[in-house]
């Protein structure tokens, strides 16, 4: 609050009288000045930055007969097929001769997707090869896939491949998915 | 015997420490902002349990709506001067440099080429209500392949690809998207997610 101090207009008693000033500045304005700012920037700032994962995904074999040479043991991998719905299955065959029978409906949760494929990799003949099979289905959706990833980060899995489905294994999931999900 | 006076406090009281807190808060808050760009669209990213950061520079965003339709930003916005420079004498836009700048004004861009200039000229109320129709990417058109290519090439040979998706985004716009890469060779992508709790 500066003040102009005006000395007591002519030489009435001929004492100029100064005002005598506490020595601290009122600081009121100031901090008001300083939190409106403060305001300015919290509302402008953006926090909680996103997270990412990585995803690195094979590069393109032009010949799709190379890409079937490397033939995997069945035992050794596991195929989860996402559907509509969030809804999953899993199997353990060879692609060829998938039947809806082969396919086990599981979900998303730590008892569903994550058990099964802790318990068919500890029973993998050789483990640090168990490959996961991650086929998406038209029908399934981005959550879904980055659900999946998550748990393949959870398993330790770093072997997985996001291939599309086959038409036999279509033809399975869409006779399976047919049926409403059990309960 | 004097009675006992209690010491009188004046009204009004001692502002400083109040102040340095203030002004130190104020200073925190201007050293960490990054303001916030324009959003054309709304994404909701699906959760995950990875801990690892988005970094804000060499980033090139792809966002993909539940919709389907693909979006393309850049985080930095100073990469975006370099950005539009580089579109527009590849695809001869012929952009003034006033749409240039509006253009580093927006975090993604959600326009074909063509429409670019015209999308450009909108003031930002008219552009939050244009329908956007995404850039293309099909077998027969693959512009959003075209910008990538534009700036992981030309503008930035550092910079990384993440991929932006909505929770209800479908499967086969993914696929697309990650094929048209994998024929640009483009085959290592960060996807955004955010942090479970």
């Amino acid at each position: 609050m500066a003040e102009i101090q005006e000395s007591g207009g002519g030489k009435g008693d001929g004492k100029v009288r100064v005002k005598k000033s506490s020595g601290k500045p009122d600081m009121t304005p100031m901090v008001d000045l300083g939190f409106l700012l403060i305001t300015f920037f919290m509302y402008t700032t953006t926090f909680g930055k996103p997270n990412i994962m990585k995803l690195n995904m094979p590069d393109k074999e032009e010949d799709p007969e190379k890409q079937e040479k490397m033939d995997l043991k069945e035992s050794n991998t596991i195929t989860i097929i996402m559907g509509k719905d969030d809804r999953i299955f899993w199997y353990q065959k060879a692609l060829t001769d998938v039947l809806p029978e082969d396919l086990t409906e599981t979900d998303y949760t730590a008892d569903g997707i994550r058990s099964a494929i802790l318990k068919r990799k500890a029973n993998a003949p050789n483990p640090e090869n168990f490959t996961v099979i991650i086929k998406p289905t038209d029908e399934a959706n981005w959550k879904n896939t980055v659900d999946i990833l998550d748990e393949m980060a959870v398993t330790q899995c770093d072997k997985f491949a996001i291939v599309d489905v086959q038409k036999v294994e279509l033809d399975a999931y869409t006779a399976k998915v047919a049926s409403p999900k059990p309960n | 015997m004097a009675a006992v006076k209690p010491k009188r406090h004046g009204p009004s009281m001692d502002m400083t420490a109040m102040c340095d807190v203030a002004f130190l808060l104020l200073t925190f808050f201007i050293m960490t902002t990054q303001f916030k760009s324009q959003e054309s669209v709304t994404i909701e990213t699906p959760s995950s349990i990875s801990e690892e950061l988005i970094e804000e520079k060499d980033l090139g965003m792809i966002s993909i709506t539940s919709e389907g339709t693909y979006f393309f930003g850049v985080a930095n916005p100073l990469e975006r001067y370099a950005l539009v420079e580089a579109l527009n004498s590849e695809f001869n836009l012929g952009l003034t440099p006033a749409e240039q700048a509006k253009f580093t004004k927006l975090a993604e861009i959600g326009v074909s080429k063509g429409g670019l200039k015209q999308y450009l000229g909108l003031t930002e109320a008219e552009q939050g209500k244009v329908k956007l129709a995404g850039i293309p990417l099909d077998s027969t058109n693959t512009e959003l392949v075209d910008w990538i290519n534009v700036y992981v090439r030309k503008v930035n040979p550092n910079a990384k690809l993440a991929i932006r998706g909505d929770v209800t985004t479908q499967y086969p716009s993914i696929k697309n998207l990650f094929d048209e890469l994998g024929k640009a060779d483009i085959n290592k992508f960060k996807l955004v997610t955010k942090s479970e709790n």
